[in-house]
């Protein structure tokens, strides 16, 4: 009896590992449907081609952009305005003038410069286009940042060069003059600022002219005062000037980029 | 294809609402928003665009606020303003690149896309030509054709017909019809024959607020029976045009034939007529 069943027992396991035989030959001839295969792997590769490469430029690479896309009108304003302060830098020097003759016109080109880089931000409004700028990948805030980063910069470079050269004419200590030099830039780019974002008309063409011009007056003020203004005894007012006009600016600029974030100044209408 | 929810969206103006608790869901398809002039249409446009912030409610994509998403929203989204700008001395080749370059598209994508919208929007001649020489129909071409950019998942375009000649309009409905796919477009207008051969989906925009959404099916079967036909004597025209809402009038042998939406029959011998969109239209923007 016993032996019955273990004989049974034997004959199934040896038909088990027959099939199993036959399926591991199975397995090997066995091909890929190719129709199946390759229907698959087009629809991957369409699934691939649908899927867009989403890329981001880097800051510098937006910078670039940016400097190739400013109005050729701005490049020729900054260098006419540097042209300007150059002839008339040699022009003072040869006549051997004071730091007071230098002085009245370096404070009107340099607020100049400033209010040449405001109307280049303002371009965006007087042109209509902050709207559509706001809805891109990079929108306007970015744009401003980039533009105030590049004029900026240039701006004060060539301030800083112009007054190491009064400073060296002069006679007179470089900080110093860079103080009298740059506080009528930022004088200006207050003006330039309150100007733009308290007067609905200054974002215009003719409302920027109109806002060189009051910036070009406001800036020939400090000159016009007498000369212990410029003396040692008055550089901490002169200090005091820049810092409250930097923080005024920073403070305006804050303004000015929770406006433009609230959609109220970039739509026109 | 990810759906865009509002919530309640209101934008108020001191004290004034320009736009009125507005909450819809739109998904794939072509939303027409139609509404009259100062209806809130290019409010709600801009804040679905994120340029203004709602003052109350919530605009999602995909469940995500867009605030929060920020350049990432904006990465999908192509926009055609109403008051389209563009700068003057840019020709349309530079402008389309100057965007691209804007929307982060890479230099030689945004090469390729260029000349194929320009040829979209039929401006291939003139792509080197100074924009401040285009003509009006040019420039709103040129405006289609920076939307479409980057082949935005939202596409939204304000008023896109306006300049437009009709055969200019034909071309850019058979376009807009042949982006619908994997897209949500929303186009507003108050030009009706736009929206009625294009939109799926129709949102009736008044003082602010959402009147009415619904297929065309729907908005026509909202005043069925209250679109009346009738002919009068030429005399009598101005005292029923006094009285009743007239979508059509035209001059035949018998008298004048009018086309009248009233919810009650406006003269015995009157005629119930098959609705159209215009007839909607008037239905919720009448005065009468």
């Amino acid at each position: 009896m016993e032996k019955g069943k273990d004989r049974a027992v034997k004959e199934q396991i040896l038909q088990k590992d027959r099939e199993a035989e036959k399926l591991a030959h199975l397995l090997q001839t066995l091909a890929p449907e190719e129709g199946r295969r390759d229907r698959a792997l087009r629809e991957i590769r369409q699934a691939a081609q649908r899927k867009t490469i989403r890329r981001t430029l880097s800051p510098l690479e937006l910078a670039w952009t940016e400097l190739q896309y400013i109005s050729p009108g701005f490049w020729l304003l900054q260098g006419a305005l540097t042209v300007a302060l150059v002839i008339l830098l040699e022009e003072t020097a040869l006549n051997e003038g004071g730091l007071k003759d230098y002085l009245p016109w370096a404070s009107v080109l340099a607020a100049w410069m400033g209010v040449a880089g405001c109307v280049s931000l303002g371009r965006h409004f007087s042109r209509g286009m902050a709207e559509l700028e706001q809805s891109c990948f990079f929108n306007l805030s970015q744009l401003w940042t980039i533009k105030m980063a590049l004029s900026g910069t240039a701006d004060i470079l060539i301030l800083l060069l112009a007054s190491g050269r009064i400073a060296a004419e002069a006679s007179v200590p470089f900080i110093q003059v860079c103080l009298y030099v740059l506080v009528p830039l930022v004088l200006a780019n207050i003006c330039c600022l309150l100007f733009f974002t308290a007067i609905r008309g200054g974002r215009s063409r003719y409302g920027q002219l109109a806002m060189a011009f009051i910036a070009g007056i406001i800036a020939v003020i400090p000159a016009s005062w007498p000369e212990e203004a410029y003396g040692g005894a008055s550089l901490w007012a002169w200090v005091l000037a820049l810092l409250c006009g930097m923080g005024i600016y920073l403070w305006q600029l804050r303004c000015m980029y929770m406006k433009i974030r609230r959609g109220e100044i970039v739509c026109w209408n | 294809m990810l759906e865009l929810t509002l919530e309640g969206v209101t934008k108020k103006y001191g004290d004034k609402k320009a736009v009125s608790g507005v909450s819809c869901t739109l998904g794939q398809g072509v939303y027409g928003l139609l509404g009259a002039n100062g209806s809130g249409k290019t409010t709600l446009l801009r804040m679905i665009c994120g340029i203004l912030e709602a003052t109350e409610g919530s605009i999602r994509y995909g469940g995500s606020r867009i605030g929060e998403l920020g350049a990432e929203y904006r990465r999908v989204l192509g926009y055609l303003p109403q008051d389209f700008g563009y700068y003057p001395e840019f020709t349309a080749k530079r402008f389309l690149l100057y965007l691209a370059a804007l929307k982060a598209m890479p230099k030689e994508e945004a090469e390729a896309r260029t000349e194929e919208l320009l040829e979209m929007v039929e401006l291939t001649r003139e792509k080197g030509k100074k924009i401040k020489t285009f003509s009006g129909g040019m420039i709103r071409r040129l405006g289609i054709a920076q939307a479409l950019l980057n082949s935005p998942e939202i596409l939204i375009l304000d008023e896109p017909t306006a300049g437009l000649d009709p055969r200019e309009r034909i071309r850019f409905r058979n376009i807009i019809s042949s982006l619908s796919k994997c897209r949500t477009i929303i186009l507003s207008t108050h030009i009706v024959s736009d929206v009625e051969y294009i939109a799926d989906e129709i949102l009736l925009m008044k003082e602010g607020a959402l009147l009415a959404t619904g297929d065309m099916g729907r908005m026509l079967e909202m005043v069925r029976g209250k679109v009346w036909e009738c002919i009068v004597k030429p005399e009598d025209t101005e005292r029923y045009q006094a009285y009743f809402n007239v979508s059509n009038l035209r001059n035949t042998e018998e008298g004048v034939r009018l086309r009248i939406v009233s919810d009650t029959r406006p003269m015995e011998e009157a005629q119930p007529a098959d609705p159209d969109l215009e007839d909607v239209y008037l239905y919720h923007f009448r005065e009468r």
